[in-house]
């Protein structure tokens, strides 16, 4: 799957990438609101992985962009504003696990799993590895 | 901190009121107590010359040449004019006679009437304002009564202003408490704001490198194989992921913000929904009867989070089934979130107490205080919550 995995935290932005990478994604990264337009010109994402408090964005009119286009969303953080289409967003809070996110994307409506997701089983104990 | 203030003024006006009620109890009772001892005296004056005053011997005026005070009260020489008095004598065949009559107020034949229906009495009062003694002597009885109306009239003016010197005093105390209540409970919100903010502010700054240490984690063993070290990493993390989920839990859970007409079917479909492919990769089914509309005035991000926390709870401990129902009751919600569990049947309202957790939570991460908080948030919304285990299934109940 296409994924643009914007967050303000470039730590966040190398883990994820690599990590959502192994599971056979391709991954295009965003650490500020103003690249978000020209990342979904031509083939645009598949999903969006979306940290609420990415600066340079106007949450609203983004996840707007997100619906009309149909492309679904896992919101990263806390509230997500008041008429946001939720058919579209899945939300996770801060602090999350990997299989959190791979399970929350697994979930996601009208998304296209690729070959190789199959591992991200939600709900995994990592204590018991 | 709003709810402590206000318990705080009522239980001063209460204090206060305890306290006035108290000191003007005693001091009214000590005011009666005197003037039906001042009025007994004068009976037994009357009594020792069978029902009417000696005046055949002088008496000592209030003021002597000397200067010293002569009897005053119920020995004064003048009582015997200002008593307004009778005396009924009856004898052995119970015939009675008027011995004295000195009292405008009461007929003849209504005195005779008095002193019949008390002469087996032996001291009190009569007719509200009337003394009465009772007392034989040669083989007869005496009936004395006399007027105290006018002797009484002080002490009740003193009673009803104590009567309205205590609702003044509760009037008083009130606008006073609630004006300092504000200035000495001021430092103390403020206190409680920052530690809010502090909570919420620290659960912000913990959660975005928890989640990096956490891939950090997750990437290291995958490109170098797992280690007990990286076990260990996900275990602490896993644990202060669910202190810092907590910790902003605390802040919002004691105070609720702006209360706003809001869907709790919607929210509660939320939060249950949020966790549905969880427990079916767990296969553990979950099942939803909840009517739509149920609608209330409340804080939604509150409800929000207790829904949240109870679903936490029951997905954590769920060893079958996870059934939710919510159903409208005129004005109110009943909610019912229900897992299956391996407890014994019974009452488990305990769950709700801090840092209780009962014996499935072995090996299971958690503080013991979502419950608790719930039930803070709950009661604040003025609603209700319990706990029990009925056949196989832990049962949440609550009712806003």
């Amino acid at each position: 799957m296409r994924i643009l995995l914007a967050a303000p935290d470039r730590d966040i932005l190398m883990c994820y990438e690599r990590l959502l990478s192994q599971e056979g994604h391709e991954v295009t990264t965003a650490f500020d609101g103003m690249q978000i337009p020209q990342l979904l010109a031509g083939s645009g994402p598949e999903a969006v992985i979306l940290d609420l408090d990415l600066p340079g964005l106007d949450r609203s009119r983004i996840l707007r962009m997100f619906a009309e286009d149909n492309i679904p969303v896992v919101a990263l953080g806390e509230a997500l504003p008041e008429n946001a289409d939720a058919k579209n967003i899945r939300s996770l809070r801060y602090p999350f696990l990997p299989e959190e996110l791979f399970a929350a994307l697994e979930a996601l409506p009208g998304k296209r799993s690729l070959p190789g997701t199959a591992d991200a089983a939600p709900g995994k104990d990592i204590g018991e590895r | 901190m709003d709810t402590a203030r206000k318990r705080f003024i009522r239980f001063a006006m209460l204090a206060v009121f305890v306290l006035l009620l108290v000191i003007l109890g005693i001091i009214n009772g000590m005011n009666f107590t005197m003037a039906a001892a001042d009025a007994d005296a004068i009976t037994e004056r009357l009594s020792r010359n069978k029902g009417s005053f000696d005046n055949s011997k002088p008496m000592e005026p209030g003021f002597l040449p000397d200067g010293k005070m002569g009897p005053m009260g119920p020995d004064s020489p003048e009582v015997s004019f200002t008593t307004r008095y009778f005396t009924v004598r009856f004898d052995q065949d119970g015939e009675a006679k008027l011995k004295a009559f000195q009292i405008a107020a009461v007929s003849e034949e209504e005195a005779i009437e008095w002193a019949s229906s008390l002469k087996n009495g032996t001291t009190g009062w009569t007719h509200g304002t009337y003394r009465f003694r009772v007392y034989t002597q040669e083989g007869k009885t005496f009936v004395t009564v006399i007027d105290q109306g006018r002797e009484l009239w002080p002490s009740y003016r003193i009673l009803y202003i104590s009567l309205g010197g205590i609702v003044l005093g509760l009037l008083v105390s009130y606008f006073f408490l609630s004006f300092m209540g504000k200035r000495v409970f001021a430092p103390l919100e403020e206190a409680d704001r920052k530690q809010k903010q502090f909570l919420l502010e620290a659960e912000k700054e913990f959660k975005v490198p928890l989640t990096v240490i956490n891939a950090d984690a997750e990437l290291i063993e995958r490109e170098m194989g797992p280690s007990d070290y990286t076990t260990s990493i996900h275990r602490q993390v896993r644990r202060m992921t669910g202190l810092v989920r907590q910790l902003g839990s605390m802040a919002i859970f004691e105070e609720s913000a702006e209360a706003k007409r809001c869907s709790v079917s919607e929210i509660l479909k939320s939060a249950a929904e949020s966790r549905r492919e969880e427990l079916a990769a767990r296969n553990i089914a979950l099942t939803m009867e909840i009517e739509p509309d149920a609608a209330l005035v409340a804080d939604s991000e509150l409800l929000r989070r207790i829904f949240g926390e109870l679903m936490e709870n029951a997905v954590k401990f769920a060893d079958g089934d996870v059934r939710i129902s919510l159903k409208k009751k005129e004005d109110r919600v009943q909610i019912r979130i229900a897992n299956g569990t391996s407890l014994a049947d019974g009452d488990r309202n305990n769950a709700f107490d801090r840092f209780t957790r009962f014996e499935n939570a072995e090996g299971k991460s958690g503080s013991g205080l979502g419950l608790s908080m719930v039930k803070s948030a709950v009661k604040e919304m003025d609603g209700r919550v319990g706990a029990k285990v009925e056949e196989g299934q832990f049962v949440v109940h609550i009712a806003l």
